[in-house]
């Protein structure tokens, strides 16, 4: 296993004291890290992989402020009810005292524990838009308040890596990929991201020429066995349509399809569709979990993934939207379950990986009439990772009294977004020139909260 | 994490350090540049390659070649219709331009007997809202009911230690979300708990389950699809089918959310598909009053703060001092009617206080009228909010209902306009008519039209000319459109095949080229038994619950499950934004395999719901004993009109070649070849060239 040295030379102190802290839960590679890898010359290449929570995610019940009591004031029906020792389930799971993770997230705890998950709260964009459309794509773009940037900074991110790394990756298809779906705002631009609904049926597929649909076994995720096998399979007609896209040069589509049959080369020589996750990792059978199951494939196969992103809805939570239990639980429970298998599935390289979780903005801090939440202004963020300096909750506190919230009804920014994604692109990804990724932005490394580990 | 001085108590008992403090820094307030006039129209969207991927510019408007009138008549059924089918050129250049242009802006005159008769068997989109809704709440009431026998039975089962894991597992309320049950397990289930019941109560059960047909048998979903892919690839009013599907995205509602799943029947024959060609304003009060919408963005739970009413308080008090007096003389009665009025009074006091819902009235502003940048602020959103509230659903009948109880009847201002107090259902009205009139409005609505029907980034001359025409005819949208269509800027050499083909608009037009029609697969009877249901729901490009995950789970055995497998499901998008009218966004390579491969199955044949008779004579058959060369001419006209790049047809040509020399036949230019005798050969070039860049763009 080529694990990285350095940078568990660099944090060998804080990792032998987290080990130390929570032997049990130290994932397997710090220990050996730190306990006697065999070292390697070169350095690795790093990854980032985004998680988008579209449609607003409540920070306050995601992590929890137990300790502002204001909380249980604005809050009647929907706040989760303060640490209480066997009531895990249906209370929050105590972090530092102050904060607490929602209980349907009970998969983070160890990680947090280990040192391998920092939170920042009350963290967003700067820009007091409440609308998903213009959020989102803020948040994308990495340009609160300004929409005539054309790509999003996590193409940016790719570009601002150092030359000769970036050369050795513009060889790979997959050096930007986007899973589950079409191509998110975040990575359009010059690093030419690959978009790829599901890996298994990303391929052209011939297999039965002339022949009526006939009754297939499905499996659980409705892929039949023989589309699986047809889709990687190599055709002749295939080749036909690389030409014709190979030929369309000046059109746009000329290089999507370019693109799209080395990316189909490629996939053929991993067998997506016989995968098996590493560590007894167990994604959530949702279309977010297969997306990180995948993306976990992807990294584990060496193409030469850079950057990934997979997203998931359902966070706009108007009505009912529960508190220990209910729809927003549910939903945290498959984000939660789904990137700590992540987490797990990856197991030593996420000495090299680092997951940041993202959302356009929070909640209101009072409930509304239908016991759910409007839009709000900040939320909370996670970063997992063998890089992120975790087991703690960055950022300032702005409170939650009258006056302290936003227009007196949302949580109140204290860390511009572009603090947390600039530090991780430069300090993790290697990425330089703060302003070359978040052009526009007037804070410096002064700004960063500290959330990845330095030498 | 870095506590105010308040919590700093709470903070230190944690045992937690407090090391790595950080300070914390004023973000920069940032503030917003101005904007282009259409949030879904700015001209962001970074297409990957940038430099093949110039946006349109704008100056190259004014001067350009013109389009030869073939290119024009070829350009006008790519935009005002899905599509040319076989023969339709011919069509227009006999009656001409100017003449369809009329024709298709009036649908009312083009028999539409064919596609009435083909929809027939949609019974559900033909049902009156009050009896679907009926049918949709008895059959959640019934399985409810069912729900509470079986697990009732169930808890007897356990307590009696009885029965084994292998009977039923009924899974805690939410778990189920993760794991989706099969239908076949839910039928175990229910034959299991049959077993154990007793006699009374399996009657009432073998009640339910004969009674109920579930609600999925008034889902509309799978028959609005449907019916939309049915007029899409074969109505004759073109025109109004591609403006019904611009008006269904822009007053998008995601029929998967609760009840919107039966009320979405209603919005698009009574909203959508009636006014596409009318009033502005009378879309927009339709669309306000329209109980999916309500649904959707969650207006029909909105309920304002009461201002009292001063006449009720004084009777009450009153009363209860009459009774009050009664009672100290000793009147029984009296007293126990106090107690009881009291009693009432502090239930209604402890009631939750008014819920104020901000969602529509910033979608109708931000999305359906003015534009994000159309000069309104939080203020103006919450006040807008204020004025719909009472504007909700009755249940019974699955109609608009205004609720003067749920109604905020104080002062508003909207958008600098005073709207006195209790002014009732007005208040709404009068949002409708300052928002329907507002020239942001006009520029924002006329600006996503023009992308829709011209250009991804339109001039400004159009969208002024629109703007124009708006005010004159005070939102006459048939005139608008007409504007778009007759303005040299339609014709503009830019413009012509600028449009990237939405995912339904490739498949249709595909369909259409090739000459084909759709067949109905499955029985769409409310009575069909569940595994039917489940076929016309496949049908439809859905599985499981109504609902269809984006990818992987759409059947792609038929047209509407390929368009959801190419990333649009139809009427299943939740974000209320739409699909982006901006058609660069269509643009990625996971996308575009799923189109290489929408082209192989459906010259494949393996879309079960399309008839391929027309493309199997005119296409297939017709190719016997044509050599290569003019095979793929004829292809390229006849699914191309001609229109195809030296390059696409070198490699069709040489593909037409070495297909023939892989299938046994000696291929040269000059040698007759059996071309249609190979059958696999012929389906395999009309999948190159509908899979083929030329084909991508309209």
């Amino acid at each position: 296993m080529n694990v990285s040295r350095r940078i568990f030379i660099k944090n060998g102190g804080l990792a032998i004291a987290s080990v130390g802290l929570a032997p049990v839960l130290g994932p397997a590679f710090l220990r050996q890290a730190v306990f006697g890898a065999a070292p390697t010359s070169q350095q690795k290449k790093k990854t980032l992989i985004c998680c988008f929570q579209r449609g607003a995610a409540d920070g306050l019940s995601i992590v929890v402020p137990h300790g502002d009591p204001d909380l249980y004031k604005l809050r009647s029906d929907i706040a989760i009810p303060r640490p209480l020792a066997g009531k895990k389930d249906t209370t929050a799971l105590d972090l530092d005292g102050f904060f607490g993770l929602h209980p349907a997230m009970e998969s983070f705890l160890p990680i947090y524990k280990s040192g391998h998950l920092a939170i920042v709260h009350a963290a967003g964009s700067p820009d007091a838009t409440r609308s998903h459309f213009d959020a989102q794509d803020y948040m994308e773009s990495g340009t609160p308040g300004n929409k005539s940037v054309a790509d999003g900074w996590m193409s940016r991110a790719v570009l601002a890596c150092p030359e000769d790394r970036a050369k050795i990756a513009s060889a790979s298809p997959f050096r930007a990929v986007a899973l589950g779906g079409g191509m998110p705002r975040i990575l359009q631009g010059d690093a030419g991201a690959l978009a790829i609904p599901d890996l298994r049926s990303f391929g052209i597929a011939d297999n039965s020429g002339g022949k009526k649909p006939k009754r297939q076994a499905r499996r659980g995720d409705g892929m039949t066995d023989a589309a699986m096998a047809a889709a990687t399979r190599p055709t002749t007609i295939a080749s036909g349509f690389e030409t014709l896209y190979d030929d369309a040069v000046g059109d746009v589509l000329h290089g999507t399809g370019k693109e799209s049959f080395e990316a189909i080369k490629t996939l053929r020589s991993i067998n997506p569709g016989a995968y098996v996750p590493a560590n007894g990792a167990q994604y959530p059978n949702t279309g977010f979990g297969r997306s990180l199951q995948q993306i976990a494939q992807l990294i584990k196969s060496d193409v030469g993934v850079e950057v990934a992103f997979a997203e998931m809805g359902g966070w706009d939570t108007h009505v009912n939207q529960g508190a220990a239990t209910g729809q927003l639980a549910l939903r945290l429970g498959e984000f939660s379950k789904g990137i700590a298998a992540l987490y797990q599935d990856l197991g030593d390289r996420m000495s090299d990986v680092v997951i940041l979780t993202m959302s356009e903005f929070g909640r209101t801090a009072r409930q509304n009439g239908n016991a759910g939440t409007d839009h709000g202004h900040a939320t909370c963020f996670f970063a997992l990772g063998g890089d992120i300096n975790g087991g703690k909750v960055h950022g300032k506190w702005p409170g939650l009294a009258p006056e302290q919230l936003n227009e007196n009804r949302d949580l109140a920014l204290t860390t511009d977004f572009r603090a947390v994604f600039g530090e991780v692109a430069l300090r993790h990804l290697g990425a330089q020139g703060l302003e070359r990724v978040f052009p526009g932005y007037k804070g410096t490394a002064a700004d960063f909260r500290g959330i990845v580990r330095r030498a | 994490m870095e506590i105010s001085p308040l919590h700093r108590k709470l903070r230190l008992a944690a045992a937690v350090s407090l090391s790595g403090l950080v300070l914390y820094a004023t973000a920069a307030a940032t503030v917003r540049a101005a904007a282009p006039p259409a949030k879904k129209g700015t001209p962001k969207a970074a297409v990957k390659k940038t430099a093949a991927a110039k946006p349109t510019s704008q100056t190259n408007f004014t001067d350009n070649t013109p389009l030869s009138e073939q290119q024009k008549i070829v350009h006008l059924l790519n935009r005002t219709a899905f599509g040319p089918r076989p023969g339709d050129v011919e069509r227009v250049k006999q009656m001409g331009v100017a003449a369809y242009i009329d024709e298709q802006l009036h649908p009312e005159r083009i028999s539409d007997a064919a596609i009435s008769a083909k929809l027939a068997p949609l019974t559900i989109l033909q049902m009156p809202s009050d009896e679907l809704t009926q049918g949709y709440y008895d059959a959640l009431k019934r399985g409810k009911e069912l729900k509470v026998l079986q697990a009732k039975i169930e808890r007897q089962t356990k307590a009696q230690g009885a029965a084994g894991g292998d009977t039923m597992e009924m899974t805690p309320g939410g778990v189920a979300a993760m794991t989706e049950e099969t239908p076949e397990k839910k039928r175990q289930k229910a034959r299991a708990a049959l077993q154990n019941m007793t006699p009374d109560e399996r009657s009432r059960a073998m009640e339910l389950m004969q009674g109920s047909r579930g609600k999925a048998a008034y889902t509309g979903t799978p028959q609005l699809i449907i019916a939309k892919t049915i007029r899409a690839v074969e109505s004759p009013r073109q025109l109004q089918e591609v403006m019904v599907d611009f008006w269904t995205n822009h007053f998008n509602i995601d029929a998967r959310k609760n009840a919107c799943r039966v009320y979405k029947v209603s919005d698009d024959r009574d909203v959508i598909q009636k006014y596409t060609l009318g009033n502005f304003r009378d879309l927009l009060g339709a669309s306000a009053k329209s109980p999916a919408m309500l649904v959707y963005l969650d207006n029909a739970q909105s309920t304002g703060e009461q201002t009292p009413d001063p006449a009720m308080g004084e009777r009450l008090a009153f009363q209860k001092n009459r009774l009050k007096k009664m009672a100290e003389r000793g009147n029984a009665d009296a007293k126990e009617r106090l107690a009881r009025l009291e009693e009432m009074q502090g239930k209604i006091k402890k009631k939750k206080p008014a819920g104020l819902n901000e969602n529509y009235a910033r979608e109708i502003m931000e999305l359906h009228t003015l534009g994000v940048d159309g000069g309104y602020t939080q203020k103006d959103v919450t006040e807008v909010a204020r004025c719909l509230t009472g504007w909700t659903v009755e249940r019974a009948t699955g109609s608009f209902k205004f609720d003067p109880r749920r109604h905020d009847n104080g002062e508003k201002i909207v958008l600098g306009q005073t709207i006195p107090a209790g002014g009732g259902i007005e208040d709404g009205e009068k949002v409708l008519d300052i928002l329907a009139s507002s020239p942001a409005t006009m520029r924002h609505v006329s600006y996503q039209l023009c992308q829709r029907l011209v250009a991804d980034v339109p001039p400004t001359s159009l969208v002024n000319k629109c703007v124009t025409t708006w005010k004159s005819t005070r939102g006459d949208i048939r005139e608008v459109v007409r504007t778009i269509l007759t303005a040299p800027e339609f014709n503009s050499r830019v413009a012509y095949r600028q449009k990237i083909k939405s995912p339904f608009e490739y498949a249709v037009s595909s369909a259409r080229a090739v000459g084909a029609n759709y067949v109905l697969t499955a029985s769409q009877s409310p009575q069909a038994r569940p595994r039917q249901r489940q076929g016309a729901a496949m049908a439809a490009g859905m599985i499981g619950k109504g609902g269809l995950s984006y990818t992987g789970n759409a059947s792609v055995q038929y047209l509407p499950g390929q368009v959801a497998v190419m990333g649009q499901p139809l009427f299943q998008y939740q974000p209320p934004t739409g699909y982006p009218e901006d058609s660069r966004k269509w643009v990625s390579s996971g996308a575009l395999i799923s189109r290489l491969n929408f082209s192989l199955a459906l010259t494949r044949g393996r879309l079960g719901d399309l008839d391929l008779t027309g493309m199997q004579d005119s296409l297939l058959n017709g190719g016997q004993g044509v050599p290569p060369t003019q095979y793929v001419s004829r292809l390229a006209d006849t699914l191309l009109s001609g229109e195809v790049s030296p390059a696409t047809r070198a490699t069709l040509l040489k593909e037409a070649k070495a297909l023939t020399e892989t299938s046994g036949a000696v291929a040269s230019a000059s040698a007759v070849v059996p071309v249609g005798t190979d059958a696999e050969t012929a389906q395999k070039l009309v999948a190159l060239v509908l899979g083929s860049p030329e084909f991508q763009r309209r």
